[in-house]
């Protein structure tokens, strides 16, 4: 029983590297309900390329960046390091610039997956961004996964500054 | 008395075989041990760590593997190719979030595009990553028409936009020249190792551990270990052999 348990528990483990929730275009369909629009572009360059730069502590990993939009409210798919490697996050911003939802769709590190339960990202729903692009509201951690609460947190923070600077370019 | 004396006469005997056949078993090693002490006492003046052994066997040895061109297609500017589930275009390593094995790449004026078995990732000339485009289909093949990215998956045909944002069933008129994954040279693979294959160790640390049996793991250590012992035994009986010499000389 015991060894059974142990296996288990060992298989389990394992078993959560590189996992994907949910397709981006299924997160893209649910937000939209089946009416998705085109997405639109941002090219980070200039005074956003740098902001965007300040907000993750790092240049972003591409050079554009795509939303969806309906009605002023938009949805972000975004990347961003944890520990060693990416995390993707869908997050939906209202028409008031309010987070709506925050998504974890695939995660690949081997540690810290416990972000993808709704007991976390659900302290994102009506977070705003501040005038210093930090988040309006305190997001509490999780014991063990340090650097991926730190990721979800820059990609709220990088979601609700590119909505509230959002001028779609297209090249 | 008389065989006292010759008892006496066989051990000396003894031990000097036993001397003369420890000396022969443990020269080789201990002339290793005498030349590569030296040589690790003046790392600094030899400039041991400045080198690289890049020898297979010896890298075979740490666990380092050679490196091989998994897949590669021939651009206008430089070479694409997938090693060890990583791309490289020139002299740039290209960012991926995963892995996925390389179908194929275009370069356009603009861009580059390298398709992937479900993904399309696209890049700068420079090797900047610009944005990827999941597929729900399997990549086979790739083209780019009138400025629109054509893939070939296993169902169907598929037509980016533009700006290359999303993809639409393709229209039947199109006739796509499809590009797909290209022969690697032997003058591409050596280029690559060439430029990439650093990976080598230090002469330093691979004389430190062939020093102290390291280099050959646990069984390398034990068989230092067995050596030392001996040359212990060697030593001993040397010494002996000295003192025995010494005594009969007294006493003459």
């Amino acid at each position: 029983m015991m060894r059974f348990l142990l296996f288990f528990l060992l298989f389990s483990s394992i078993a959560r590297a590189d996992e994907s929730y949910m397709k981006p275009d299924d997160f893209i369909n649910k937000t939209f309900v089946n009416t998705a629009p085109s997405p639109s572009i941002i090219w980070l360059a200039g005074d956003t390329k740098e902001k965007v730069s300040q907000i993750l502590g790092h240049p972003y990993h591409k050079l554009r960046v795509k939303y969806w939009e309906v009605n002023n409210r938009t949805a972000w798919i975004l990347d961003e390091i944890g520990k060693e490697k990416h995390i993707t996050t869908g997050v939906v911003i209202n028409a008031k610039g309010q987070i709506e939802e925050v998504k974890v769709l695939t995660f690949r590190e081997t540690r810290g997956w416990e972000v993808k339960h709704s007991f976390f990202t659900d302290q994102f729903k009506q977070v705003v961004i501040n005038p210093d692009t930090t988040l309006s509201q305190n997001i509490d951690g999780i014991t063990g996964a340090t650097l991926s609460v730190h990721a979800l947190k820059v990609q709220a923070r990088m979601a609700l500054y590119l909505h509230e600077n959002r001028k779609p370019t297209k090249k | 008395m008389k065989t006292e004396s010759r008892r006496k006469n066989n051990s000396v005997l003894l031990l000097l075989k036993l001397h003369k056949y420890l000396g022969l078993m443990v020269f080789l090693v201990l002339l290793w041990l005498a030349v590569s002490g030296i040589a690790l006492n003046h790392t600094s003046e030899f400039q041991l760590s400045k080198y690289t052994v890049n020898n297979a066997t010896v890298k075979s040895l740490y666990g380092i593997p050679d490196l091989q061109i998994d897949r590669a297609v021939k651009l206008p500017r430089a070479w694409l190719l997938e090693v060890d589930q990583r791309f490289y275009f020139g002299e740039k390593t290209l960012s991926t979030l995963d892995y996925q094995p390389l179908v194929g790449a275009i370069q356009t004026p603009e861009l580059l595009f390298v398709a992937r078995t479900n993904s399309l990732l696209i890049y700068t000339h420079e090797g900047d990553f610009v944005d990827n485009l999941p597929v729900s289909d399997v990549v086979k093949a790739m083209d780019v028409l009138d400025g629109n990215l054509v893939l070939k998956t296993a169902s169907a045909c598929l037509s980016s936009n533009q700006s290359y944002t999303e993809f639409h069933t393709c229209s039947s008129q199109i006739r796509p020249f499809w590009q797909g994954l290209d022969v690697v040279l032997p003058n591409v693979q050596a280029d690559f190792l060439r430029k990439y294959q650093d990976n080598g160790v230090s002469l330093e640390q691979v004389i430190l551990d062939a020093h102290s049996g390291r280099l050959f793991g646990n069984a390398g250590v034990y068989f230092m270990d067995a050596i030392a012992v001996l040359i212990i035994v060697l030593s001993l009986s040397g010494f002996s052999l000295w003192l025995i010499r010494k005594y009969r000389r007294l006493l003459r």
